[in-house]
């Protein structure tokens, strides 16, 4: 064989081993770029890339006026990466003054043996600045949202608290928690493997954080402020443990003010509740905690929020505020009249008990409604002895007694009402005077709304709408009513109330220039260790609505334990207060003025005229 | 005729012819020139330029949106700072329009509550104007308004 054709025969080798060299090379390359670069990739950058949870910006909850109650504001944390830092001494040094920390806490902080150590939670902008002008190795700053309430503690038993992991603890806080929280989002940072941010590197969102929506509430921060003053001067002045007051629209149930109070041991009123700001500077709030309340209180030294929505999860026994549910079924089934005279002695025995009326009197005629009028325990006995148990109690289902009232509030009762299972000789004589049933204030309001609603029940609402992120309401569904008294004897049951306020035990409820309907009740405090009850004790309450003939508000007011004990003389005069001043604020007409307006045709050819739907809710 | 001795004088000086020129080694004898290859040579060079235009293409398109990212890093990171202000903006206004603040504010400048509100009587709006005396002394008299 001549070379050159051996020479020919080698290259035509050699030209096939490269041949066959590249194409296993190209096929290494698909398989590398097509079918494992996830992997490869995923290997590459997890020596790079730290992964980092961001969280969702949680929704905010307004009034119905769209006024801020509570919102979420991101701050900024200062951590430190122990690992990073060479000289902790001149570092501590550096660090101290801007975060107001003791050096020698710092410096044992950042000796730590640990990647990650916290070292002042949610500072300050202005401190934020500082600490990112020193430029010191191994200090960072991550991003924290933190809970403010402008309003201070506002509303708060109703409105709750997160905790320091921004969830939910208590209050529509809780309820809500799922709308509100939104959805955390994560974020890949690029770090060198020791762990020191790469220059330019922002991170990259890999699932972006969904921010929570808010709620829109039906209360008006106006009228709850009006509520928590009155409420609370009354607790000061009346020396009681605590109180609740509750503000409802008629029409809708729209609830437009809950009031929670209790009295402060030391009577100096909670420590983040003790200055009145006197500028508006001093409202500027504070940097530690997981949720910051305004430094201005809503309160007067003595009172603080109560630790929980009382109005909704505490019951009490009623009294003669219950009285309602008796007449009401006795006017509904025709067993009285309003002008019905009645025999009433002083004292009437029923079982091995003995029923007195508040004050001593000899036997009197009396009216169904001077009944009403003077809160005769024995004669509303009488009344529910002709009415019978069975109507008795079904009125008491009917009016939502020992029923949820459909807010599903954290904790709320449902009341305790005995059945008939649990009837006894003398339950007829302490059930229609409310001193075997025990009730919320909210169900309590519930009913007397349902007389000023012309006989229609209406579930309370908390809640109005849902807020989008960008700013969008979307309106709750109206609330569900039912027909539980006939409109002639809500009428009926109206005129007698309006005497309670004219000319009965309520007289302090009334308000110049509004004709107000409603029933005081005072009635004693169960002792939960023994039978019977605690001596001295009492819940002071009023429950109405005005104006009488044209309900626009219904209000309850509450006092537990106070000096004097009378409902009457404790409670009334907070309902005059607060109700005279939410009808002014919404701009009811007086009764002069409704007369004009009604004749002239300005309020309505019904003379109807309700709380204003409040205004459209700001930007979330 | 002349005599052929001078010829070789007159006639002009042969100039050396160059070697014929040799063909260069080679081992194999070179293909032939194709008509084929010839065609092809254009579009070689076509393909090879837009070969090498594509991958400029690539790393251009390729830096543009490294830019772009860099550029919607950076906004991203403005419209994060922007909303987190305006969110502690809202709220310091809603710490200064609170109740307690707005009522210690009125306080201060010596405001107090009303003692007595009172509803104006509601005026029908078809009652045309009362017409105001101001031409009494020039003897002028002002236009009557018209009623709706």
């Amino acid at each position: 064989m001549s070379p050159i054709v051996l020479l020919g025969r080698r290259t035509r080798a050699l030209r096939v081993l490269l041949l066959v060299i590249f194409i296993a090379m190209v096929f290494r390359l698909v398989v590398v770029q097509q079918f494992s670069h996830q992997h490869y990739a995923s290997l590459s950058s997890a020596e790079l890339t730290q992964t980092v949870t961001v969280p969702a910006l949680r929704g905010g909850i307004y009034d119905r006026n769209g006024e801020v109650l509570a919102e979420s504001v991101t701050k900024q944390t200062v951590v430190a990466d122990p690992f990073l830092i060479k000289d902790p001494t001149t570092l501590a040094g550096q660090l101290a003054p801007v975060l107001g920390i003791p050096a020698s806490q710092l410096r044992a902080e950042v000796t730590q043996h640990s990647g990650f150590v916290y070292l002042a939670h949610r500072v300050s902008d202005a401190v934020a600045a500082k600490v990112t002008a020193l430029n010191l190795t191994g200090i960072n700053l991550v991003s924290e949202p933190q809970r403010v309430q402008p309003a201070g503690q506002l509303a708060e038993p109703v409105v709750g608290s997160v905790g320091a992991d921004g969830s939910g603890q208590s209050g529509l806080e809780y309820q809500y928690q799922s709308l509100l929280a939104g959805k955390a989002g994560t974020k890949d940072l690029m770090e060198s493997p020791n762990g020191v941010a790469l220059p330019g590197s922002t991170g990259t969102a890999s699932t972006s954080s969904v921010a929570g929506s808010g709620i829109e509430l039906t209360l008006d921060e106006s009228v709850q402020y009006v509520a928590e003053q009155a409420l609370g001067a009354e607790v000061l002045a009346s020396h009681a443990v605590g109180g609740t007051a509750i503000v409802m629209d008629v029409k809708t149930g729209d609830v437009i003010a809950m009031a929670n109070l209790s009295a402060t041991s030391s009577g100096s009123g909670s420590s983040s509740a003790q200055t009145v700001a006197a500028t508006s500077s001093s409202a500027v709030p504070s940097t530690s905690g997981a949720t910051l309340t305004s430094q201005a209180t809503t309160l007067p030294a003595g009172v603080s929020e109560a630790p929980s929505n009382t109005a909704l999860t505490q019951v009490y026994e009623p009294g003669s505020v219950f009285k309602l549910v008796t007449f009401s079924s006795a006017l509904q089934n025709k067993v009285i009249s309003p002008s019905q005279t009645f025999s009433v002695p002083n004292s009437l025995s029923i079982g091995t008990y003995t029923f007195h009326d508040a004050e001593n009197h000899g036997t009197q005629t009396m009216t169904a409604t001077d009944i009403l009028d003077q809160s005769s325990n024995i004669g509303t006995i009488e009344i529910a002895g002709d009415l019978g148990e069975n109507r008795l109690l079904a009125q008491i289902s009917n009016l939502g007694f020992g029923k949820p009232t459909g807010l599903n509030f954290p904790g709320e009762s449902e009341g305790l009402i005995p059945g008939a299972s649990a009837w006894t000789g003398s339950s007829i004589g302490s059930t229609p005077i409310g001193q075997n049933d025990a009730v919320t204030a909210q169900q309590l309001l519930d009913a007397y709304n349902a007389v000023a609603n012309g006989g229609v029940l209406v579930q309370p609402r908390l809640v109005r709408g849902t807020v989008s992120s960008g700013g969008t309401m979307s309106a709750a569904a109206p609330a569900t009513s039912r027909r539980v008294i006939d409109p002639a004897t809500t009428a009926e049951l109206t005129t007698m109330l309006e005497g309670v306020v004219t000319g009965g035990t309520g007289t302090a409820a009334a308000i110049d220039g509004y004709t107000v309907a409603g029933k005081t009740g005072t009635a004693q405090i169960p002792d939960p260790s023994h039978l019977g009850y605690i001596p001295g004790a009492f819940y002071g309450s009023f429950v109405g609505f005005a104006p009488a003939q044209n309900p626009v508000l219904s209000a309850v007011v509450v006092l537990d334990r106070p000096t004097p004990i009378y409902g009457g003389a404790v409670a009334a005069p907070v309902f005059s207060t607060i109700m005279e001043y939410a009808l002014q604020h919404y701009g009811i007409p007086t009764n002069a003025a409704a007369t004009t307006s009604t004749s002239s045709g300005a309020v309505g050819g019904t003379g109807t005229v309700t709380v204003p739907a409040g205004a459209a809710t700001e930007g979330a | 005729m002349p005599p052929p001795a001078s010829s070789a004088a007159r006639r002009p000086a042969v100039r050396p012819q160059p070697a014929p020129r040799r063909p260069p080694l080679r081992l194999f004898e070179p293909a032939p020139r194709s008509r084929h290859r010839s065609r092809r040579r254009p579009t070689v060079l076509v393909a090879s330029v837009l070969i090498i235009g594509s991958l400029l293409s690539v790393v251009v398109a390729d830096d543009l949106v490294a830019q772009g990212q860099i550029r919607l890093a950076h906004t991203q990171s403005l419209t994060a700072a922007a909303l987190a202000q305006q969110k502690q903006l809202q709220v310091a206004v809603a710490q200064l329009a609170a109740p307690q603040i707005v009522v210690t504010e009125a306080r201060q400048l010596g405001m107090v509550a009303p003692t007595q509100i009172v509803d104006l009587p509601s005026v029908p709006l078809n009652v045309a104007l009362p017409v105001p005396d101001t031409g009494a002394a020039s003897g002028t008299t002002s236009p009557t308004p018209s009623t709706p």
